[in-house]
């Protein structure tokens, strides 16, 4: 069994650590700049500005803010697989207590749903896999120790967390681009809700 | 109940790293009442009129921080341009230079290499930035004065 590489956690603590909170980022979101701060913190800094403008904590470049405020920055995709990664990786040796999101228990969770993109409890696995709701996330939900067992490699981990999301609902998977919004990738609920979207 | 109940997590790990991996010249400590406030010593940076000295700061962080500048203080007195009498410091980064990705760590070093690298030409205390652009010899002279070191 592939062992957890201190060289990863060194890597998580320095590289992918918000300036703002200074803890692991969460939802990260990109300036223009190319900067990175968790939704969270780039809220505050939001709130604190009186001009439409903000200012990038770590380069000082100005940015306006975009209309739709904070969700008008986008989310760094990229950066989310990974962490998602690291995550997963860490969860195969180290039990600690995680939050099912089913069940929002902080608990011992013993599978994962790449649906979901969240962990799950003993409990809340066994409905997930027989519950006629959960139907196509059926095929994506695994036992940690299986996947442990299987070894999966990074690749194969790394491809199953890759598919981008859509960009206003972040829980859904991207079906289509958007011409209209720069070929933004969104998800099925977004051809309903917005007259916006055009497929291409 | 413990002081540091309701304390950000992001003060938290600055004041474990601080402790942890304390920077060369600098300490802070956190007051035992008040998560907040830090006694912090300096050194006198080497090869700069202040080399020798140990100087006391205080530091507090506001409710606001981090978007808001922590308050410094010299409490040890000090004969520097940028410095006045009631220890109150003249630093771009503590007034509209302030940004959130800054830290006490950062702030404390930038304190340091304000005392190697005095700026008479953005001064706080005007007679001493005047002292030390007439003659920088006699201004030094008068640092250790204040020092207690001549």
């Amino acid at each position: 069994m592939a062992t957890w590489n201190p060289f990863i956690e060194d890597l998580t603590e320095n590289f992918f650590m918000c300036s703002v909170c200074l803890d692991q980022f969460n939802e990260p979101k990109q300036l223009p700049c190319l900067h990175r701060y968790c939704n969270d913190c780039l809220r505050t800094v939001i709130q604190a500005s009186h001009d439409g403008t903000i200012e990038c904590p770590l380069c000082k470049q100005r940015c306006c803010i975009p209309e739709d405020g904070l969700d008008g920055f986008k989310t760094d995709f990229h950066m989310k697989s990974m962490l998602e990664f690291i995550e997963l990786r860490k969860s195969f040796e180290k039990k600690d207590l995680k939050q099912c999101v089913s069940c929002s228990k902080d608990v011992v969770c013993s599978a994962y749903c790449f649906k979901c993109r969240d962990f799950l409890c003993d409990e809340c696995y066994k409905v997930h896999i027989s519950n006629k709701m959960f139907t196509d996330h059926q095929p994506s939900t695994l036992k940690l120790e299986n996947m442990a067992a299987k070894n999966l490699t990074m690749e194969e981990i790394a491809a199953m967390t890759e598919d981008p999301r859509c960009h206003f609902h972040i829980k859904e998977p991207a079906k289509l681009c958007c011409g209209t919004c720069q070929n933004e990738p969104v998800c099925l609920v977004c051809t309903h809700v917005s007259t916006k979207v055009t497929i291409s | 109940m413990s002081t540091s109940a309701g304390l950000p997590r992001r003060i938290l790990k600055e004041t474990q790293r601080l402790m942890a991996e304390p920077v060369a010249g600098i300490s802070a400590i956190p007051a035992e009442d008040n998560a907040r406030y830090f006694h912090v010593e300096i050194t006198g940076p080497k090869d700069s009129p202040f080399e020798g000295g140990i100087f006391k700061l205080e530091l507090f962080l506001p409710e606001e921080y981090p978007m808001a500048a922590p308050k410094v203080r010299f409490v040890t007195k000090i004969y520097h341009p940028n410095i006045d009498k009631l220890g109150r410091i003249c630093l771009d980064i503590l007034k509209d230079k302030w940004s959130p990705a800054l830290q006490i760590r950062t702030v404390l070093l930038s304190i340091q290499a304000l005392l190697s690298a005095p700026n008479p030409d953005d001064p706080l205390a005007n007679d001493v930035a005047e002292q030390w652009k007439v003659n920088e010899l006699a201004a030094i002279n008068k640092v250790l004065t204040v020092l207690d070191m001549i």
